[in-house]
């Protein structure tokens, strides 16, 4: 009979504590909706300042690779565009960024909205430092790869891998977007 | 309870220094070496875990007598991971900027023995103030601990506290500091320092 009372107190506790996490879950939640939204909010006023209202989202197909992008193109012409790519080649798997770029697809910022670097070393990608040597640049007049590669980007010290990671992935978002723009 | 009385006082101590979670009873030392790369980040964690230590301390506390013996470590684990989802919560909803870099470090706090460890090892046996004061005290002194290593490692390894450059532009940081020998080092170091202290103090 004891036993029943001990596994009967165990489920008491297990349906009370269910009960409070569902609780805080549901005042939460529309919170961290919120707080999610307002993130990639300004993560792409932050890389490209001049995105529009008006801008639409697309998937843009690159050999299989699908790459979400806000593409902004008032009145048939393109004028920027955000793209949001990940690559899982960082030193500690998967980093997701998003990069903007004018019409004339040269970088206008990027934005690192997931990442799990090396605190001191990786995560120094995150600072427009190193990713400002981007601003500006295009596949027309800059080598997306980090130097060791042949490139024109510097690596952060002690970090080429991640370097090279975000690098190259925003080498492949620009040539996909600018397929997308000749197919269109 | 007699005992309690007095101890009030020397449960606080004790959590902050004689038995610091951290350097006295060795507790934790996983989340310690890894979230203290940066002040912030350890005072992020240590806030955090403090909070789930009083709430888990205090209600392991109220319910000690309803706890079948046999079942009491489910149920702990019960009312810990509930106080840490609650704070994995309320961390991504008003403070995302640090909820991301503690990342999987908080709904880790659930098996961060320290808890575990004053639940079994205080809150079971004791009353519901003597508990708080515990949880309250150790939670402390394993934020203390968190922060007194990532003050060594953030202002030698990246030459900053609180993200703010100490140093100036000529400092080359020691990047070691900020991986994982820089976490052995300093923890070794400021464990020969507690003892050396401890050791000074018993002899006068």
């Amino acid at each position: 009979m004891k036993e029943y009372r001990d596994i009967i107190i165990l489920v008491l506790f297990a349906v009370i504590a269910g009960g409070a996490l569902s609780g805080v879950y549901g005042m939460t939640r529309e919170q961290i909706a919120a707080t999610e939204k307002l993130e990639r909010t300004n993560a792409l006023k932050a890389v490209l300042p001049t995105l529009s209202a008006a801008a639409t989202e697309v998937i843009i197909d690159k050999d299989g690779l699908k790459i979400p992008a806000v593409l902004d193109s008032a009145n048939g012409t393109f004028s920027g565009a955000v793209l949001e790519l990940e690559t899982k080649k960082g030193y500690a798997g998967t980093i997701k960024f998003m990069v903007g770029v004018d019409k004339d697809r040269h970088v206008t910022g990027l934005y690192i909205l997931a990442q799990n670097e090396t605190p001191g070393l990786g995560t120094k990608a995150k600072s427009q430092t190193w990713w400002g040597q981007f601003l500006g640049k295009g596949q027309d007049n800059f080598k997306f790869k980090v130097k060791k590669d042949g490139g024109d980007a510097d690596a952060i010290t002690a970090a080429t891998i991640t370097s090279r990671a975000v690098t190259n992935q925003v080498d492949l978002g620009l040539n996909a977007l600018a397929a997308h723009l000749e197919k269109r | 309870m007699a005992e309690s009385k007095e101890s009030l006082k020397e449960v606080l101590i004790a959590g902050l220094w004689s038995s610091n979670p951290v350097f006295g009873l060795l507790l934790g030392t996983c989340p310690t070496l890894a979230v203290s790369s940066s002040m912030m980040d350890g005072f992020g964690m240590g806030v955090a875990a403090t909070f789930v230590l009083i709430m888990s301390n205090v209600f392991i506390s109220i319910l000690r007598k309803i706890i079948p013996d046999k079942m009491r470590i489910p149920c702990f684990i019960v009312v810990i991971a509930s106080f840490v989802t609650i704070v994995d919560l309320c961390m991504k909803a008003y403070t995302p900027a640090l909820s991301k870099s503690l990342g999987l470090f908080i709904p880790l706090i659930v098996v961060n023995c320290i808890i575990l460890g004053r639940a079994e090892g205080y809150a079971y046996k004791k009353g519901i103030l003597p508990s708080l004061v515990d949880g309250f005290s150790m939670g402390i002194g394993f934020t203390l601990a968190l922060m007194a290593m990532a003050f060594f490692r953030e202002s030698l390894g990246n030459g900053t506290l609180f993200n703010v450059p100490i140093f100036g532009s000529k400092y080359v940081p020691m990047l070691g500091m900020i991986l994982p020998p820089g976490a052995f080092l300093t923890m070794g170091g400021l464990m020969a320092l507690t003892v050396f202290i401890n050791k000074k103090m018993a002899r006068k």
